[in-house]
């Protein structure tokens, strides 16, 4: 396992991936730098749905907001230090406010941690009679049917990240059954994103780790970035990215409509 | 969780902190591998004066919680077991509840808990600096300067002046660069805060001082313990700089300025 975050690999993803959240937020990739809170308006180019946005690298934070009145409010608080701005009671004041716009439903969601890569590993092997491979569309669809598969194919109405799917790959048992998936998603431009799941009885087995470096390795034959985020509580997945080479670049807190994300 | 590479260091550190943390919040060790929510009597022992401690070691979630909100607890938990770390799920509801019953509570965000992946290594002192052991009277000698609140505790803080055992300090010159402190974290834990005076981040020093200590601890027979918060990126990965890897995330609910 390698200890240091400061490789090469690690800095030039640090700085590629920067750049596109930084695209994507409406900010520079220098505010990531500061240690100040920069509040922005969302770009109409930028494919984030949500209502708002905290972003931090580690230095400064990020607000960006779809609406220009939730930046009103936010510059109105007094946040002491940049990093207030993902403190649950913020975002749900925020939230609270935005659904006084007229944002019916308005919500904050948990907050996610997300990672680079920092090790370009290579691949594991599967113990004796399992086999990896490539999942067709119509099994993808089968699959996020039965609901097992949610992180790596997506829900049937998140039809946002389903069009933005770009391929699955299983590990499947000696009668062809998929028992763990990941899938990958086009999340920016030049980045994608992996999502996994592991069905609970096959957990253990170092599955997560065959399909996440099996992924990073096709997202890096593609000559894209690739990216792997976890909820800010998920020890096992965090735990999944480090040892597949990962390291944590950033952390994201929304506030979103629901039936915005289903578009 | 055990990570796919654990060194015996590690399985026996953890096997020792799932332990001071049934412990601590009154379940059993196994409770924390059920893929369910698991709801108790904070015990009267209890180290930490908390009104509520949830903690997760990645499988299931154990929740701790002072017998007068017991049952609201059980009343109001959620079906999946993870989403009682969200704050609006359960903790932002009991401080409300709370208030109803004339008490004033307040939730802090989570955190992250870290443990050494090995038996620590000291990186060694740079050039330019001494690096030495401190007890009780460099605590407090400093802790008044609030320049280190994490490796000393703030000043006026008499329950973690209290915990806070000893340290160790990189000195340029007199003053004191950067500091580590350790604070009684359970038995036979300790606890890890950090912290470089302004004039010398960026050298790489934090990792000097938190792995000197790790070593320090070990050498007294305890295991070290670190805490970030989640949006603490730097804090994250000075952790996995010195070695430390994440095990467990808590959320807590208390009287404000516990």
């Amino acid at each position: 396992m390698i200890r240091t975050v400061t490789t090469k690999l690690f800095r030039d993803s640090a700085e590629a991936f920067k750049r596109a959240l930084a695209a994507e937020m409406g900010c520079a990739p220098e505010d990531y730098q500061s240690h100040g809170l920069a509040i922005v308006g969302r770009p109409t180019a930028s494919r984030e749905p949500h209502l708002a946005l905290a972003t931090t690298c580690g230095a400064g934070s990020v607000l960006s907001v779809r609406d220009p009145c939730l930046g009103d409010w936010a510059r109105q608080q007094q946040l002491n230090a940049n990093q207030r701005v993902f403190l649950p009671s913020f975002l749900e004041d925020l939230a609270a406010y935005a659904r006084e716009l007229g944002h019916e439903g308005a919500k904050a969601h948990s907050a996610s941690g997300g990672t680079v890569l920092a090790a370009d590993l290579p691949v594991r092997e599967l113990p004796p009679g399992f086999a990896l491979r490539e999942l067709s569309l119509s099994e993808q669809e089968q699959l996020r049917v039965g609901g097992e598969f949610d992180n790596a194919l997506g829900e049937p109405e998140e039809r946002r990240r389903i069009a933005a799917s770009r391929i699955a790959f299983a590990v499947v048992d000696s009668t062809d059954a998929p028992v763990a998936v990941t899938g990958i998603w086009d999340q920016y431009p030049g980045v994608d994103e992996l999502g996994l799941d592991v069905l609970r009885t096959f957990r253990g087995n170092g599955f997560a780790a065959v399909l996440t470096i099996h992924a990073t390795r096709w997202i890096r034959s593609q000559g894209r970035l690739p990216i792997y985020t976890y909820g800010f509580t998920n020890v096992r997945s965090m735990n999944n990215a480090l040892s597949c080479g990962y390291r944590p670049l950033w952390f994201i807190a929304p506030v979103y409509v629901p039936s915005d994300m289903t578009r | 969780m055990i990570p796919a590479m654990a060194t015996d260091y590690f399985i026996e550190a953890l096997d020792r902190y799932r332990v001071t943390r049934a412990a601590e919040l009154g379940c059993a060790p196994e409770h924390f591998d059920d893929h369910s929510l698991v709801i108790v009597e904070r015990p009267a022992g209890a180290h930490e004066p908390l009104a509520l401690i949830a903690v997760t070691f990645g499988t299931g979630t154990v929740v701790s919680v002072v017998p007068q909100y017991l049952d609201w607890v059980k009343a109001h938990a959620p079906a999946m077991h993870y989403r009682v770390m969200f704050p609006p799920t359960l903790l932002a509801p009991l401080v409300e509840e709370a208030k109803s019953r004339g008490e004033s509570l307040a939730y802090r965000s989570p955190n992250l808990s870290f443990l050494p992946g090995s038996d620590p290594v000291a990186i060694s002192v740079p050039p330019g600096f001494a690096g030495r052991r401190v007890d009780r009277g460099f605590h407090d000698l400093h802790v008044d300067s609030n320049e280190f609140d994490n490796a000393l505790g703030e000043a006026g803080h008499e329950y973690v002046a209290s915990i806070w055992k000893f340290g160790f300090v990189l000195f340029a010159g007199d003053s004191p660069a950067a500091v580590a402190g350790a604070y009684d974290d359970g038995q036979g834990m300790l606890e890890i805060g950090v912290d470089v005076a302004r004039p010398y981040r960026g050298l790489g020093l934090a990792p000097v001082v938190v792995t000197n200590l790790a070593r320090l601890i070990a050498d007294e027979g305890s295991v070290a313990t670190y805490y970030c918060g989640p949006t603490n990126i730097r804090s994250h990965r000075n952790a996995l700089t010195c070695g430390f890897v994440p095990v467990a995330s808590a959320v807590r609910v208390a009287a404000p300025g516990m």
